[in-house]
């Protein structure tokens, strides 16, 4: 099955760069990845094929922005 | 609120303004739907954000969206409490911190507190406490019995 490479475009206002970097380490077993430009476009290369894994991934990237914010 | 809900296939799109609800308040709702949902923030921090919630098993998209903006009122009443409470809440953990361990308390604190220590005398006696009775009022009850 071929895996495919995915871009996730996440919003600046909302998603800080450092956070993603940490999800990019933190999912560095199951996808390789990098940002593209300042826009935060991700490019995603999976692993595996795993389900959902640019959502899961918008989700911990969330929950980091969110911790590193405000606490 | 109508307006505010977007259904779009399996996802839902809820428009939120930032004026109502700081993004303190929108990360906060946000994250409790984490478990539930795959969130996406987009839009306008300064002038409407849009929240996309596409959920990981079938829901109903109209109770998800209802439910965000139940969290919603939530977190901004927990903030503004927080807000109100947060220099009892100081005070409280200060005192409680001190009573513990008096080192943490700066020197030049420390410095005033023996200063004014310093300054008095175990040996001084504004009240006249250690002057004795007779001493101080006469010896009243020899003088009455002289007397009678």
């Amino acid at each position: 099955m071929e895996i495919k490479k995915m871009i996730i475009k996440l919003n600046p206002k909302f998603y800080s760069k450092e956070a993603v970097w940490e999800a990019l380490k933190d999912f560095e077993n199951v996808c390789e990845g990098k940002i593209l430009n300042d826009g935060m476009d991700v490019e995603l290369i999976p692993k595996e094929d795993i389900k959902n894994l640019k959502e899961e991934f918008c989700n911990y990237v969330l929950g980091l922005s969110k911790n590193k914010m405000f606490i | 609120m109508e307006d505010n809900i977007k259904i779009d296939g399996n996802e839902v799109v809820l428009k939120i303004n930032p004026k109502l609800y700081s993004l303190e308040t929108i990360y906060s709702a946000a994250y409790v739907f984490l478990d539930r949902v795959y969130v996406i923030l987009d839009g306008d921090s300064e002038k409407e954000v849009l929240v996309k919630l596409k959920p990981k098993k079938e829901v109903n998209l109209k109770e998800i969206a209802g439910e965000f903006f139940n969290e919603l009122i939530n977190y901004a009443d927990y903030q503004k409490r927080a807000e109100k409470t947060k220099k009892i809440r100081e005070v409280l953990l200060q005192r409680a911190i001190i009573t513990n361990d008096p080192s943490i308390v700066k020197d030049d604190e420390i410095d005033k507190m023996l200063e004014d220590e310093d300054d008095a005398d175990y040996l001084d006696d504004p009240e006249g406490i250690a002057i004795p009775w007779e001493e101080k009022y006469g010896n009243k009850k020899n003088d009455n019995q002289t007397k009678s």
